[in-house]
């Protein structure tokens, strides 16, 4: 199976178009990335947020500009990452050749997206507390600096503080924006076609509750990298030359997952949206704009005449990120999985 | 592409409103009581899908997060559907997919609903609509399909007791099953008079507003064969997709008809044809069809292939798939129309027809049911998901 056709959207404030629109012009966009129209899609799979995108159920509007009509369509509402793996799946388990995956979020449409974030908690304990993804990222960054894991607060300013120890930079970014992914069944893919091959996906989940985990360890990421390791028969730790790709819910956690997979800023070639140390992508779409990214980098490399390289994404949702995907994936012409 | 089966499977009596536990430990009950009855515990589960749909009616976001810890998937892969009031179905869809893809041997599908903790879930479930379009009409869930029903009236010639003979119908059945919310008889003169919704559309049509908790464990066939024990095999699964518009559905330019449902037609189709169904009246035993007013159940009746379009009316009326009658058996749980709750609806479909084919569905038990089907819609009737169910592996026969 492999990744066959891509697309990233900007992520802006959208007020002028649609999100029916973005969405119809990502489908557009992937396809046409992949040499492919629409009608070669057999299934599609998408990932939204209720919440975020103002809407009680977001893939009934949703549906139609992705390609849903007359399809096969599910919705995987537990992360964005989540709809790759489903297409993964899907095609393992034979159900169709090319499967569209989209992910999206247009925070735009709430008059206060923050508000959105209140009601991920649960209502007895953390809801009460102000609980949001701001603070549980913050949580665990505290978790992370001055502990004997070595990261350090690099001499941030008192002022300046979003929540403590993060500043607005440390944290992923909020806009509209729509990823698109077209996955394919190794029959189907054209000698045209610079194919990334999936060879590991893995993914996990932690405790819901903060105070049951060492937010610290990362234990969903620790699962999930195991699992995606070891499909990919990776002993250990990927090469020392890996691109990666990462959504995180900091800069500070970042920082932590890639030594949690193996790898650090000196030894691995870093892409995407983590590059530059800020995170802007938003939030919901993320984790599989870091797949797309990963994808697109090893293209690059292939089609600039590159020697074979291995991809790593990894992305945390949830509180505290509690739960992850990593996937590792592999171009040239050695086939995957 | 590995077989899958239904080894165990859990449901909790749904009930209008349940203040003793939260939204996990609803979903624990019925975890606990699947995999007993699959005789497993937690930690042979490799993977758990949860079907959540709308999150706003329990009030927390990505509420499945909440419940990891309750069903025991802490390190496990763990994955949320959302296809509306199709997720109960489309959850085992995606559970049947993680089995049948040959990375997993137990896939725990479990979920619960508590629609009684948004204040109304219909001013929940009116948000569904497009802002700018359908909303300010205002379309809602019931004069949606009392729109379909006004149609399918006017194509086919039914009429208000045509409805409410099929809600007779299954209360008698909802009877016969403890888990049901709904169990009292009516007539027809019951619905005929109760309030009226939205022309045709009364009380006595309507479903309820559930709360309650569905779970099953599906396996692969090389599990299942080491197991042992018997299992109701997914012999086909399927899905299908409808215009999101309503006004795509009516007038001269529509690319559908209101009055049926032809995209769900569309999802049998692909579920018979990979289970090898080419004649569904004589092929199936048992049909578990969602269908949450008394109207609707006349075209997905029609969209399953049990009869031919318009003919459900006068099939009903004359007994058919009613417990006791000729052919395939109706809903002999008593169906959405007498609980539903939203996110395991779908879900409790499966089971139902799973509990039917192993011949462990008690009183309600069709005789000598061998092949059932499951259907379930969500959105404004624009999710389908189907199932084709048997107790065996061997080729359907009539």
């Amino acid at each position: 199976m492999a990744i066959i056709g891509t697309f990233v959207g900007t992520p802006e404030v959208v007020v002028e178009r649609s999100l029916e629109e973005l969405i119809f012009d990502a489908v557009q966009r992937t396809v046409e990335n992949a040499g492919r129209t629409v009608d070669d899609v057999d299934a599609v799979v998408i990932s939204a947020n209720d919440e975020i995108d103002g809407r009680v159920i977001s893939c009934m509007v949703g549906s139609g500009p992705a390609a849903g009509v007359g399809r096969d369509l599910m919705m995987v509402a537990s992360a964005g990452e989540h709809a790759l793996i489903y297409g993964y799946l899907q095609l393992l388990a034979g159900r169709g050749r090319n499967v569209l995956v989209l992910s999206w979020s247009k925070p735009s449409e709430s008059v206060v997206p923050e508000h959105a974030e209140l009601v991920a908690a649960e209502p007895f304990l953390l809801r009460p507390h102000g609980m949001n993804d701001t603070i549980a990222a913050a949580l665990q960054a505290s978790a992370l600096i001055g502990t004997e894991r070595g990261l350090a607060t690099d001499g941030r300013p008192a002022d300046g503080f979003s929540s403590w120890p993060l500043r607005k930079a440390d944290k992923r970014a909020a806009g509209d924006a729509v990823c698109g992914v077209l996955l394919a069944r190794e029959d189907m893919i054209a000698d045209e076609v610079a194919p990334v091959w999936i060879k590991g996906l893995g993914w996990s989940v932690d405790r819901y509750e903060l105070g049951d985990r060492d937010v610290a360890e990362m234990g969903a990421l620790r699962s999930a990298a195991s699992r995606a390791y070891r499909m990919a028969e990776i002993d250990g730790a990927p090469s020392a030359d890996s691109l990666v790709c990462m959504s995180c819910p900091s800069t500070i956690a970042f920082d932590a997952a890639l030594r949690v997979l193996g790898l650090s800023r000196d030894n691995a070639r870093v892409v995407g949206n983590g590059a530059s140390g800020s995170l802007s992508f938003p939030t919901w779409p993320s984790g599989l704009s870091a797949m797309a990214e990963t994808a697109q980098a090893l293209r690059r490399i292939v089609v600039d005449g590159g020697r074979v390289r291995v991809g790593v994404s990894a992305s945390l949702h949830g509180f505290a990120s509690q739960g992850a995907v990593v996937g590792v994936f592999g171009s040239g012409m050695e086939r995957g999985n | 592409m590995e077989n899958v089966g239904i080894l165990g499977v859990g449901q909790t009596k749904f009930v209008t409103r349940r203040t003793d536990v939260s939204y996990p430990e609803l979903v624990r009950e019925a975890v606990e009581l699947a995999l007993d009855d699959a005789g497993l515990e937690m930690a042979d589960v490799d993977a758990i899908t949860i079907p959540l749909a709308p999150d706003a009616l329990i009030g927390v976001a990505n509420g499945e997060r909440w419940c990891v810890e309750a069903i025991g998937a802490t390190g496990k892969p763990f994955m949320r559907i959302n296809n509306g009031g199709a997720s109960g179905l489309a959850a085992v869809a995606a559970g049947w997919t993680h089995a049948a893809s040959g990375l997993f041997d137990v896939v725990l599908v479990a979920g619960a609903d508590k629609v009684s903790e948004s204040d109304s879930a219909q001013s929940v479930l009116n948000k569904m609509w497009d802002v700018g379009y359908e909303r300010p009409y205002p379309l809602n869930t019931i004069n949606m399909l009392a729109l379909s029903a006004q149609r399918y009236m006017h194509l086919y010639g039914a009429d208000e007791r045509d409805m409410a003979r099929v809600t007779v119908k299954n209360r008698r059945h909802a009877a016969l099953n403890p888990h049901a919310h709904l169990r009292t008889p009516l007539t027809e003169e019951d619905v005929l008079s109760s309030r009226v919704l939205s022309w045709p559309i009364k009380l006595g049509d309507a479903c309820p507003s559930s709360s309650g908790a569905a779970a099953m464990v599906l396996v692969s066939e090389r599990f299942a064969k080491r197991h042992g024990r018997p299992v109701a095999w997914l012999r086909g699964i399927a899905q299908n997709t409808e215009t999101f518009w309503m006004g795509d559905r009516v007038g001269p330019a529509s690319i559908s008809d209101h009055a049926d449902a032809d995209a769900l037609g569309v999802a049998f189709e692909r579920a018979y044809a990979q289970a090898g169904i080419t004649d569904p009246v004589s092929q199936v035993d048992v049909a578990e069809l969602y269908a949450p007013f008394s109207s609707v159940e006349f075209h997905v009746i029609e969209a399953a292939g049990l009869c031919r379009k318009g003919e459900s009316p006068t099939r009903l009326a004359g007994g058919d798939f009613a417990l006791g009658g000729d052919g395939p058996v109706v809903n002999p749980s008593g169906g959405v129309l007498c609980s539903n709750p939203i996110a395991v609806t779908g879900t409790v479909r499966a089971i139902e027809a799973a509990l039917q084919v192993l011949g462990r569905a008690g009183e309600r038990q069709v005789d000598g049911a061998n092949v059932g089907i499951a259907s379930a819609i969500g959105g404004d009737h624009q999710f389908y998901t189907t199932a084709v169910l048997a107790n065996h592996l061997e080729r359907i026969t009539a």
